[in-house]
């Protein structure tokens, strides 16, 4: 890989899920293509954690996970989001923005 | 936020349902693998190429589904039940140490519920009554007489600005009912508010009420629950029921009460906490009734007038202080307005500091024990618990000693487990559960034997005639008990458990794996030996010193000479007063005639007494020198000498008293057939009354004045001088007597009540029935007050006194056994730790006895140091409870010489048997072994 990865921001997994299925039911392993596509591989997800990172947004009822059959006819586990992980995504969101903002304006005060 | 309840549910999903939770974590994840696998060959990687590159993206499977499964709330759950599973796999696997720790715990803890639950039951529980923190009690300062009259309770109770009520309460002993079913029970007589200002109800029937007051209204009584159930067998319908009570205080024959209410067994009067009330009625019928009898009233004028003891329900927001301030200022004492016209004589006679009147927020509880109220309740308390929490304490750096030890031997397992990948906290909470595993199921054993402690110690207290008063109180098991057992057990396994957790992370992998045993320093060794050991030396030392003078004091309050003879003697007490007095007959004039018959009758009781074939002697008396007054003398009276008045008991007594108690003429002689109503007046008296005003001098022929009131006293002879009597819960002092002839009795007071003493041939008890038969042979209507053998009469007496010594006996021998048990573990321990050493030595030559020598050295080192430290801790801790709780007899070398000799045997014997093991072993055996 020509670019260093990198963990991800400390927090930030969650609402990166939440943005990745906001587009599309998905398994775990789309989510993480998702995050490091779109990222340009800057970040790295550690599937340990994202499955962890699922779970815990499964049972805040953000996410739902349904099983079903893959091509191979393997069980795979795809989640998408509720009504109320919807919401959670607007919320994070306008937060993150606010805040990066902040952070942007602070470093460029400081240059 | 998360949703508790999906979280919950799905938790409880994946641990009841493992297996289809095992299955979706390893479907979930097998179709990550795949998912990536194909994206990589999509990408143009080659089969394998593209299998290695996902393994490498998802790292170990293992380790992924290991991180899922530890991110949900039951894998805590599942984690300590497994490790509850190994906790009981571990402690079965090493049966010996489990049932030792199991049964030392359960002793421990069983031993510290049960004096808790005795101490709960008799010290700290708050009056079972509504708000108990409103309730102030109204006594004087400094002396425990009865402090206002009914008038003045009246006025307070009129004060509604400080007090929304005040109520009067005193306790009295009284017979109820008549012949074979005739039983002394205590009763308080109570002023008709009584109930209403304790917020108590009855659970049967009513309280009492004004109509109770109204002059010639029905005599009611409200008996307790525990009465109704024994005399009435808990009849639903006993209000209306008839009651006949006999107070032998008031002496009266006897009025027949209407039950009008039963009492709830959880209240059980406010007098004396130690025993039950049985009963209660209004104070207004009791003083009716001595109003008809008519002679009490002549002769007792300000016992008359006295209410007894003041409890008073504060109203809202009035601060104790203001009561106080209020009552100082209305309380004749103080000079403040009388709330009386009259003055109570009573107050004349007591020392200023004595008449000043304390309201107290909380009951006053004047340990039996102790009459003169030295005792703090709380402080006994404390001193008690602090007791049962030394023996905790014993037992449980007993354990955590061993465990420590133990862990030492565990440490290549736990260095091995953390090496691992085990964290340190995973280790320690797997060392906590077991032994909090060991501690709650020694807790559950120990709250049983608890129960059973209670029951084996109230039953078998040495006065056995006490046992049925205390009895009757509940030792109940209540939140507070099960609070401190579930807190003891939570503390004892945690600190069991956890001891040797410290030394985990210090723990060198390759030194633990290598030597198996040997990985402790010779100096962390020795230090640990010396830490842990010799503490336990020095409590048990102090607490095995504590509990041999515990025992000395009781045997030494048992075996006092208390200058009579209880054995084979006995005595029957009658209603002296009631001669002749008919309910409502009794007229004015016919006082000389009931002296009359009064003395027929006393001259008959002994006439037949010297005829019966089974009494040796007998006499009659009014005073026994058993049961001192409140003022801690038995019958107080004021004499005078020419050197001014003395304050002395007496006791009016007939010829062949002395003879029938044993007490014993020294000098001159007693009561004979030459004193007589026209003989000159005599006395007798005790011997330290006579080296107390005739130092040096003969006491026969000198005159002694009996005062009465302002009166000019009425001189008596002294003719004899007997050995002195001591009160049974005396260690030393002795009564100061002044003896004095009954039939000449119309020169001095006149007592309520009358004791036939007698010795006999045969057993006390025999003597006793005879007694009663030859009083009923005298006047078969008479009615026997109480008829008991002389050491019955002492038992009573004693009964508290038996009961705190025989806490701090049992507290010590329980105190022993955890001290021997863990000394004698912790010390064959050390030394199985030195085996290998000490396998060497026998290898290298050493022979048994020098073998033996080097163990037996080291053990008498401890037990000679830990002594030491064990002595002065003990001196010191006696001196504080001495100085703080109540006195405790001296140290003496005797206590302390055997005590430091079972020690010393207990940790000689526990080096020496391992030892000779050790010396007789093949050497090459144990160092294969370790």
């Amino acid at each position: 890989m020509p670019t260093p990865t990198t963990d991800l921001i400390q927090g930030t997994l969650d609402l990166l899920i939440l943005k990745s299925l906001s587009l599309q039911p998905m398994h775990g392993f789309g989510i993480t293509q998702r995050i490091q596509a779109v990222s340009q591989s800057v970040f790295r997800v550690n599937p340990g954690s994202l499955l962890v990172g699922l779970q815990r947004l499964e049972r805040a009822g953000l996410v739902k996970g349904v099983w079903r059959a893959t091509e191979n006819n393997r069980r795979a586990r795809f989640y998408q989001l509720t009504a109320k992980g919807r919401k959670r995504l607007e919320h994070e969101c306008s937060e993150w923005e606010r805040r990066s903002g902040a952070i942007a304006r602070l470093l460029e005060s400081e240059s | 936020m998360p949703s508790p309840w999906r979280a919950v549910v799905i938790g409880f999903r994946r641990l009841f349902r493992r297996s289809a939770a095992a299955r979706d974590l390893d479907d979930e994840v097998e179709s990550y693998l795949e998912a990536a696998r194909d994206a990589y060959r999509k990408a143009g990687l080659t089969p394998e190429d593209a299998a290695r590159a996902s393994r490498v993206e998802l790292g170990s499977l293992t380790a992924v589904k290991d991180q899922v499964r530890m991110s949900g709330w039951e894998s805590v759950v599942d984690a300590t039940w497994r490790d509850v599973q190994y906790a009981a796999r571990r402690l079965r696997r090493s049966p010996g140490f489990t049932v030792a720790a199991f049964l030392v715990l359960a002793l421990g803890i069983g031993a510290n519920v049960a004096i808790f639950s005795i101490v709960n039951a008799l010290l700290i529980r708050p009056l079972p009554v509504e708000a108990p923190e409103e309730l102030v009690f109204i006594d004087r300062a400094t002396s425990t007489f009865t402090c206002c009259t009914v008038r003045e309770a009246n006025a307070y109770d009129a004060a509604t600005d400080i007090f929304r009520g005040v109520a009067t309460f005193r306790s009295q002993t009284s017979t109820l009912g008549v012949g074979p079913d005739a039983m002394e029970a205590l009763g308080e007589s109570v002023s008709t508010n009584y109930f209403g200002v304790l917020g108590l109800r009855p659970r049967l029937g009513r309280a009492f009420s004004t109509i109770d007051d109204v002059p010639g209204a029905t005599p009611v009584v409200i008996i307790s629950e525990r009465l109704w159930r024994s005399r009435f067998d808990a009849d639903p319908n006993v209000l209306g029921r008839r009651l006949r009570l006999a107070s032998r205080d008031m002496v009266d024959s006897g009025w027949l009460y209407t039950v009008v209410g039963v009492m709830d067994k959880a209240f059980s009067g406010l007098d004396d906490p130690w025993r039950s009330t049985e009963f209660w009625v209004p104070r207004s019928q009791r003083q009716r009734e001595r109003d008809q009898l008519n002679d009490a009233d002549r002769l007792l004028p300000d016992r008359e007038a006295s209410a007894g003891h003041l409890v008073a329900r504060l109203q809202r927001h009035v601060p104790a202080a203001r009561a106080q301030a209020f009552v100082n200022t209305t309380h004749p004492a103080f000079g403040g307005p009388s709330l009386n016209n009259r003055r109570p004589s009573l107050d004349n006679s007591l020392n200023p500091a004595d008449r000043l009147l304390a309201v107290r927020t909380s009951r006053r509880i004047t340990l039996p024990m102790d009459s003169r109220g030295r005792i703090a309740p709380e402080r006994l308390a404390a001193a008690l618990m602090a007791l049962a929490g030394l023996v905790l304490a014993l037992g449980v750096t007993n354990l955590a000693g061993v465990t420590i030890a133990r862990g030492i031997v565990r440490q290549p397992e736990l260095t091995l487990r953390v090496t691992l990948g085990a964290t340190r906290g995973r280790v320690a909470r797997q060392l906590a559960i077991e032994g909090l595993l060991l501690s709650t199921s020694a807790a559950m054993g120990g709250v049983l034997l608890s129960r059973w402690l209670v029951t084996a110690f109230l039953r078998n207290l040495p006065a056995r005639s006490f046992t049925a008063a205390f009895a009757s109180i509940d030792v109940p098991m209540d939140v507070r008990v099960c609070g401190v057992a579930v807190v003891t057990a939570i503390a004892t396994g945690l600190i069991v458990g956890l001891a040797p957790v410290r030394r985990i992370s210090s723990g060198n992998l390759l030194a633990s794996l290598g030597h198996a045993s040997d990985v402790s320093p010779r100096r962390v060794r020795a230090r640990l030996r010396y830490w842990i050991v010799l503490p336990q030396v020095a409590a048990c030392v102090g607490l095995l010193l504590g509990a041999g003078i515990a025992v000395r004091a009781l045997i030494a309050v048992a075996t006092v000479d208390l200058g009579y003879k209880q054995e084979q003697a006995a005595m029957v007490q009658w209603a002296g007063r009631r001669f002749g007095v008919a309910p409502g007959a009794s007229a004015q004039g016919s006082h000389e005639a009931d002296t009359a018959r009064q003395r027929q009758f006393n001259r008959r009781v002994l006439e037949l007494a010297a005829s019966s074939p089974e009494l040796v002697a007998a006499g009659l008396t009014d005073a026994l020198p058993t049961e001192a007054g409140r003022a801690g003398v038995i019958n107080p009276a004021r004499f005078a000498v020419s050197a001014g008045p003395i304050d002395v008991a007496t006791a009016q007594i007939t010829q062949g008293y002395f003879d029938a108690i044993g007490v014993r003429v020294l000098l001159g002689r007693g009561i004979d057939a030459r004193d007589t109503l026209q003989s000159p007046a005599i006395a007798i008296v005790s011997e330290s009354v006579a080296a107390r005003l005739w130092p040096g001098r003969s006491a026969i022929g000198q005159s002694i004045g009996f005062h009465r009131g302002s009166r000019e006293p009425d001189w008596l002879e002294v003719i004899g001088v007997v050995n002195d009597v001591r009160l049974p819960l005396s260690e030393g002092e002795p009564q100061p007597v002044v003896y004095v002839a009954m039939n000449q009795e119309n020169a001095l007071l006149r007592r309520s009540t009358m004791f036939l003493v007698a010795r006999g041939k045969a057993s006390g008890r025999d003597v006793a029935s005879t007694l009663r038969s030859i009083v009923w042979h005298a006047d078969p209507e008479m009615e026997i007050a109480k008829s008991q053998t002389l050491q019955s009469v002492i038992d009573d007496v004693r009964y508290a006194r038996h009961f705190a010594v025989a806490l701090l006996a049992s507290s010590g021998v329980c105190g022993l056994l955890l001290a021997g048990l863990g000394l004698y573990a912790l010390v064959s321990h050390s030394v199985a730790q030195r085996m290998r050493e000490l396998a060497i030595r026998a290898a290298l030559g050493a022979g048994r006895i020098e073998i033996m020598n080097l163990v037996v050295h080291e053990g008498i080192t401890v037990a000679a140091i830990g002594s030491v430290v064990g002595l002065l801790l003990a001196f010191i801790g006696m001196h504080i409870v001495s100085h703080q709780v109540f006195a405790i007899p001296a140290v003496d070398l005797t206590t302390a010489l055997i005590v430091i000799a079972i020690v010393a045997v207990v940790v000689v014997l526990a080096a020496v048997i391992p030892a000779r093991r050790a010396a007789r072993a093949d050497p090459m055996t144990i160092l294969r072994w370790q």
